[in-house]
């Protein structure tokens, strides 16, 4: 087990600046328009977003554990990319929630509590979305074919690919003027946008 | 704006009065076009009241361009040695010392500012850019040609790499090596030097719009209104940009958005690919370089596109010039924001105010007819202004005739040979 679980953090750790490379569009955005004046407030929502990508990466562990068992055979990464067509929809959504909040249908939503599940559905999307280390993880999922110890190995491979997201994350009660807030607001934007055209393509093929 | 101007306010008029700025809106100063004869104080209310900075006398302003002409020669002849080139490299610092001769003597900026700045776009066209165009999957070696072009703005997506070639050259312990390196420092120097002026005088293709929002006298769509939660979108398309070049190992400005590149060869292998971003890369040339700037006379490529002008309104604040609204001078009569070509001035209830986009180009300071905007040091509303005005326009038209001191000899020489075929 503890082999296992070296070998996922390991994995995490050697390709985790690839993950933050990937990630990056929809997280620096994402952070730098959400910027809560406490450092609680700014935990909280790193929290959030770590739950989030934890969740995703434990359903994926899972999920391709159990086929590597059933089938040996291939992943089906089309529903990746609906993943990433998905965190495109709700960035944009996001951006322009956060944009437009003088807007009475905008302030709704902005001051509703269903804004605050946003930073754990953000999580679960961009943890779940195609990059190479999370195909490199999937391989050695099929391999192994038991789903305890596919999850062991991807709650280790989380650790080790987060380290490399925290000080994105962290960064934000520094960067808190209106003038970064709008910037990364407006960055979500395109980057939502990017994200559904990539998504979209990759599935078209 | 001179000692003498200010002496010119003996006492600060009363600007809150409404028949005043009444007065102001009825008699709105158009100095940005071209074909204008008149000086602002003829147009304006009246010199005795309100005035902008008036012309220097002959003898300054003579001083003034020699100076200028004698350091862009200098530079010009230092970069590009070669006999065959001096005489072009001197007609060149002549007409770099003529624009300077004529902003001091006529007391106008961004007219004068403005023939340099376009010439010397459409001069770095006609003579790089030409050497790209039909060269297909050749741009980094033309052979024909026997040089090595590349696109300077492409080098910022390699950004990485490039810091990694700096510690390889700087290891090597060689300067012949530390080319690069070089420009790095070049740009240190120019941000320093002109900040976030560079893209209105030293930017060899800032000009190509400007030249088309030149074009009309009066724009045929007044577009001056933007939402204050908009003008940070060129901002916000770098950060988009970096995030999405590291994320895949690939110049995306350049291969998507860039129109100056003027060539296919960046493109995609893949055909569909390539035809998607030849129009996607034509039809925003056409519309923000060309079309828009025509209808609304404002620089919109510059304004809202250029990730490099975004990058330097960020580094820009090292340079500590900055373009200031005197508060007891203004009106608020909007004519500033109203003319301004890149959206960088912000009408606020408590009256314009210059956001950090403000290229210096000096459109807003010819345009004011009560003097109520500077050149100042960062921001302070007292100073000579006149001294501090003097020095930015020199260095602005050195630096930018250095930097078209690399190309426009060159071009002088073609222009000369096409037409007398020698």
């Amino acid at each position: 087990m503890i082999a296992l679980m070296t070998e996922g953090l390991g994995l995490g750790l050697a390709t985790g600046g690839y993950c933050l490379g990937a990630c990056a569009p929809m997280v620096v955005p994402y952070f730098l328009s959400e910027a809560p004046a406490r450092w609680k407030d700014a935990l909280g929502i790193v929290l959030k977003f770590l739950t989030g990508r934890l969740a995703a990466y434990l359903v994926f562990a899972a999920a391709v554990s159990w086929m590597g068992h059933r089938f040996r055979g291939d992943i089906p990464l089309s529903l990746l990319n609906v993943a990433s067509v998905l965190a495109g929809i709700l960035m944009v959504g996001y951006s322009g929630i956060r944009t437009f909040s003088d807007k009475a249908f905008c302030r709704r939503l902005s001051e509703g509590k269903s804004l605050r599940m946003w930073p754990w559905a953000m999580g679960f999307l961009v943890g779940i979305n195609v990059c190479p280390p999370l195909i490199a993880g999937a391989v050695r999922l099929l391999e192994l074919g038991r789903v305890s110890s596919g999850i062991l190995f991807f709650l280790a491979f989380f650790v080790g690919t987060s380290v490399y997201l925290l000080p994105v994350m962290l960064m934000k009660p520094w960067v808190r003027t209106e003038r970064m807030m709008n910037i990364g607001r407006l960055a979500g934007f395109l980057s939502g946008g990017w994200f559904v055209v990539r998504g979209m393509s990759a599935w078209a093929g | 704006m001179t000692d003498k101007d200010d002496r010119k306010f003996p006492e600060k008029p009363d600007l809150g009065q409404q028949s005043e700025k009444a007065e102001i809106e009825k008699k709105p100063v158009h100095l940005l076009d071209f074909t204008g004869n008149k000086t602002p104080c003829q147009a304006g209310p009246g010199p005795g009241k309100y005035s902008v900075p008036a012309g220097s006398p002959l003898l300054k302003s003579l001083i003034f361009g020699a100076l200028i002409a004698t350091t862009v020669t200098v530079l010009s002849t230092s970069v590009q040695r070669g006999t065959d080139l001096i005489p072009y490299q001197l007609g060149w610092s002549l007409f770099v010392g003529g624009i300077g001769f004529a902003i001091l003597r006529t007391g106008l900026i961004s007219r004068w500012r403005s023939l340099f700045f376009i010439l010397m776009a459409w001069g770095f066209v006609l003579n790089f850019k030409s050497e790209l165009i039909g060269i297909k999957s050749a741009v980094f070696a033309c052979s024909e040609q026997g040089r090595v072009p590349f696109c300077h703005i492409a080098m910022a997506s390699s950004f990485f790499n490039y810091l990694y070639q700096q510690y390889l050259a700087l290891k090597s312990g060689s300067w012949l090596l530390w080319g690069p390196l070089t420009l790095g420092v070049l740009w240190l120097v120019v941000t320093l030097s002109l900040g976030q002026a560079w893209c209105s005088w030293a930017c060899f293709y800032g000009g190509l719009d400007e030249g088309f929002s030149r074009v009309l006298k009066k724009p045929i769509w007044a577009w001056t209104n933007v939402s204050k939660k908009l003008r940070d979108f060129p901002s916000a398309l770098l950060l988009f940009l970096l995030l999405v070049s590291l994320t895949v190992f690939l110049p995306v400005y350049c291969l998507w958005l860039c129109p100056l590149k003027i060539t296919d060869a960046f493109l995609d292998t893949h055909g569909a690919v390539r035809m998607f971003q030849k129009v996607f890369f034509i039809s925003i040339g056409v519309l923000a370089i060309g079309i828009v700037p025509l209808l609304t006379r404002k620089r919109t490529f510059c304004a809202w596109l250029c990730p490099f002008g975004a990058w330097q309104a960020f580094w820009g604040r090292l340079n500590p010039l900055r373009v200031t609204i005197l508060p007891d001078r203004c009106v608020q009569c909007g004519d500033c924001a109203r003319v301004c070509p890149i959206f960088a001035i912000e009408v606020t209830e408590d009256g314009p105010k210059v956001l950090p986009y403000c290229n210096r180009c000096g459109e807003c300071l010819d345009i004011c007819a009560r003097g109520g905007i500077r050149y100042t040091l960062l921001g302070g509303t007292d100073g000579s202004g006149s001294v501090l005005r003097t020095v930015f326009i020199g260095m602005g038209l050195v630096v930018g005739g250095a930097v078209g001191g690399l190309f426009m000899p060159e071009v002088f020489r073609k222009i000369v040979f096409w037409i007398g075929g020698r």
